[in-house]
């Protein structure tokens, strides 16, 4: 047997010897972090809001001459407002939302007076809010939905008025009646 | 050959999503009471019907309304009557009434009635009436009016009047403005 020969008889022994007996075969692998930039913490919006300083009521407008419910007796033609101002705080990048209201129902019971008298009113006071702005700023949708455009607060200005209105015709029904205004509040909801 | 293991996270079982609220208060609960429309009439000096006789003059009455309820009224005369004692007008028809609202420190004899006449044209007025107390105020007064009311028998009268008694009723109403 010539030395070629020898030389890959003795290869190939070699490697028989390294693939037998009872060892597993292996595999190769290798990892690598990501950009440090597609990590990092995760930080949610928020859509918060809070009363003001309580309000007051006034006649006619929000500057008319100021009324205490306690004392004031209200009669056809009168229209009583109070106004007061919510803080609301709104951050996220694609946060939308709607404003609502809830409340303000007015409610007369027992004495046929009170009764009247809720019928007079309408039943409840209308709720109306002017968004005025503050450190952030806010995009209407229209229909009192909101995006925000620059996370911060924003002052919403509520106003509750109640509207008793002068008729075409005598009616003494409602006359000394009392009647409940409930209490009212503003709901933000996100909107998708 | 790099594999990159892809890991998707997946929600519990029974998980919902969810959406961002909030409120805040307005107004607080409150009672809201009516007022009333009112007004009431007191003698000052009362209407006689004494001692007339065709041409004698005027017979006054003085008298003074005030506002009792919460709104700014016009006044009118909604009957006048003058009914004699024991059956029959000869004496209260011939009277003739009339009626004026002054300022409460007016004299009636010193009156201009040009206002109401029964029978006439006219319903006191409209623009004097009764005004609104100051509902801002606690425990405001009440507004207050004069309403003067005289009586005279012609010399048209009939003869039938003489010796008659006869009462003057006049009825007023109130009518928010």
């Amino acid at each position: 047997m010539n030395k070629l020969v020898k030389g890959a008889v003795a290869t190939g022994l070699g490697v028989a010897l390294l693939m037998g007996g009872a060892g597993t075969l292996a595999f190769w692998n290798a990892t690598t972090p990501l950009a440090a930039a597609s990590g990092g913490a995760i930080t949610a919006g928020q859509l918060s809001a809070s009363a003001g300083a309580a309000g007051t009521w006034n006649y006619g407008t929000s500057a008319g001459p100021v009324v205490n419910l306690a004392t004031f007796k209200i009669v056809p033609g009168d229209t009583i407002v109070y106004t007061q101002n919510v803080t609301l705080t709104a951050t996220g990048d694609n946060l939308k939302f709607s404003i609502g209201s809830t409340g303000a129902g007015i409610t007369g019971t027992g004495a046929a007076a009170n009764t009247a008298l809720q019928a007079a009113l309408g039943n409840g006071a209308v709720v109306t809010y002017t968004v005025t702005g503050g450190t952030g700023t806010l995009t209407s949708l229209g229909g009192g939905q909101y995006k925000v455009a620059t996370a911060g607060t924003s002052t919403v200005a509520v106003t509750v008025t109640v509207t008793w209105p002068f008729g075409a015709s005598a009616d003494n029904a409602a006359q000394t009646g009392v009647a409940t205004l409930a209490a009212s509040s503003l709901a933000f909801t996100q909107i998708p | 050959m790099l594999l990159i293991a892809v890991v998707t996270a997946t929600l519990g079982a029974g998980s919902t999503y969810a959406f961002l609220n909030a409120s805040a208060s307005a107004n607080a609960a409150t009672s809201v009471s009516a007022g009333s429309a009112g007004f009431s009439v007191a003698t000052v000096s009362a209407l006689s019907t004494t001692g007339l006789y065709p041409g004698s003059g005027f017979s006054y009455g003085t008298y003074t309304l005030t506002n009792e309820g919460e709104v700014a009224l016009t006044i009118s005369v909604t009957a006048a009557s003058a009914t004699d004692t024991g059956g029959g007008t000869n004496l209260g028809a011939a009277l003739t009434i009339d009626a004026a609202l002054v300022p409460v420190a007016t004299a009636c004899t010193a009156a201009t009635y040009n206002q109401y006449t029964r029978g006439g044209a006219g319903n006191l007025s409209v623009a004097a009436g009764l005004v609104a107390p100051n509902r801002f105020l606690v425990n405001p007064p009440k507004p207050t009016t004069r309403l003067c009311v005289r009586v005279s028998l012609p010399t048209s009268a009939p003869a039938a009047a003489a010796g008659r008694t006869t009462n003057v009723a006049i009825t007023l109403g109130g009518v928010q403005v």
